[in-house]
């Protein structure tokens, strides 16, 4: 057993690891009913509710965790204590309880997760370092490929380049090229590769469909904030969904047969259909407040934090201490 | 599929001349590049092992031809690179402008594409106006 700070640091740590849990099944419960609604929303809106939503547990989980420190004067010599959230025993730290045992499954959980999603990271950075390699840089900045495959894209996390195949280079006019040179450098000026995959890492602690849900969302949103950067440039909307319709049947057409899964074609079927709708007809949509995130960020932490001891105690009379 | 500098470098030569050794390689890069003949053969030896170059023996030595052109080598990077974003996952790490993973039926696309006729019909009666 281990006795002093040592054990008020494991503690704290128990907590942190009992509200992320916590937090994740909430939040799970209400992604899985109200994140249709969403929709509704303008996309910067979706873009903030949707970072909330996966950053929640962590943000909540640390508040909670930092609430634990400060109240009973437990571990930090704060001058003035406030005695709201109480754990007993804090003094004491068993590793062989189920404290120890949350801890160190969490510990082993969030390493397993956090390597694989590096691991990835690596792996495709060597891939894309590899595809710079056999491209050629035009006078706009953008790595031209010699491809028979129809495709625009933007990859690299930390210094990322936008990359456009040959066949899909001559089939599009100078208008329609100039559109898809705006969305996707706006994609590299805000580091979306990167933002992505960390928004994956945060929801990799999800339940699958949860994460792929929030995935997805997120996903369509970064590219519909990417075409709302075209407007600034360009004022015909039409033409921006002409060309994503255009560039759209190319890229169908080159990948043919690559893909066989019905139920994904029909959720694809809608992320094109919402971004040109998005940007023809929905242009007034609701929007998500900053006092919105503060009230349930603040009052998320305070309900874990109320509810610590609760739980704490419920699980202990469960198990006969 | 990954590949080192040099090796990168010894590719590319493949995709301009028809069939080298591994000395007129080395003499290419000798200039540009320097290193020795052992790192040319080794390279020569590994891009052979990936596929990516084949080889028949003339005399004492290997003669090395590129295995496949120049475009289908980019399209496979391109497939292996974009591979993410054509699963029913969504988890790619890329950022596309259009998903490649986006397969739209002729009925569904003339859907799309009355609904932009529809809007240049109104804006340019706006404009009118």
């Amino acid at each position: 057993m281990i006795v002093g700070n040592l054990a008020i640091l494991f503690n704290i740590l128990s907590i942190l690891v009992l509200t992320i849990v916590s937090m994740i099944f909430v939040v799970s419960i209400i992604i899985k009913l109200r994140l249709n609604k969403l929709a509704h929303y303008s996309v910067l809106s979706r873009r903030r509710v949707l970072w909330i939503l996966a950053l929640s547990p962590w943000v909540i989980g640390i508040l909670t965790a930092f609430l634990a420190i400060i109240s009973d004067n437990h571990y930090l010599p704060l001058p003035t204590s406030f005695n709201f959230l109480h754990w007993h025993h804090i003094q004491e730290f068993n590793f062989e309880s189920w404290h120890g045992l949350s801890v160190i499954t969490a510990a082993i959980y969030i390493c397993l997760i956090v390597a694989s999603k590096l691991y990835r990271l690596f792996k495709k950075n060597r891939q894309i370092n590899s595809l710079r390699a056999f491209a050629e840089v035009d006078e706009s900045g953008f790595y031209q490929l010699e491809a028979d495959a129809a495709t625009a894209f933007t990859a690299g996390y930390f210094n990322p380049n936008c990359y456009i195949t040959s066949a899909l280079r001559l089939e599009l006019t100078p208008d329609e090229y100039q559109v898809l040179q705006l969305h996707e450098r706006e994609h590299a000026r805000r580091s979306d590769p990167l933002k992505k995959w960390f928004y994956q890492l945060l929801t990799a602690f999800f339940p699958k469909n949860i994460s792929e849900k929030l995935n997805r969302s997120m996903s369509l949103v970064i590219e519909q904030c990417a075409d709302q950067a075209i407007l600034n440039v360009v004022e015909d909307k039409s033409l921006i969904a002409t060309t994503l319709l255009k560039v759209n049947r190319l890229a169908c057409r080159s990948f043919k047969g690559v893909l066989e899964d019905e139920s994904f074609c029909y959720y694809a079927v809608n992320h094109i259909e919402e971004r040109i709708n998005y940007l023809l007809i929905e242009q007034q949509s609701k929007v998500f407040s900053h006092y919105s995130t503060f009230l349930v960020t603040v009052s998320g932490t305070l309900i874990c934090a109320l509810s610590a001891d609760f739980f704490h105690h419920f699980i202990e009379s469960a198990l006969s201490h | 599929m990954n590949l080192g500098e040099l090796e990168k470098l010894v590719l590319k030569y493949f995709w301009q001349i028809d069939v080298a050794d591994a000395k007129q390689v080395f003499s290419h890069f000798e200039q540009s590049r320097g290193g020795t003949l052992n790192t040319i053969q080794s390279t020569l030896d590994r891009l052979f092992k990936k596929g990516l170059l084949i080889r028949n023996k003339e005399g004492h030595a290997f003669q090395y031809r590129s295995a496949k052109p120049r475009k289908a080598f980019i399209g496979e990077l391109i497939k292996d690179v974009t591979h993410d974003f054509t699963l029913d996952d969504e988890d790619s790490i890329l950022a596309a402008f259009a998903s490649i993973s986006t397969e739209l039926n002729e009925k569904q696309f003339n859907k799309l594409e009355k609904l932009i006729k529809d809007y240049r019909a109104i804006t340019s009666k706006v404009k009118t106006k």
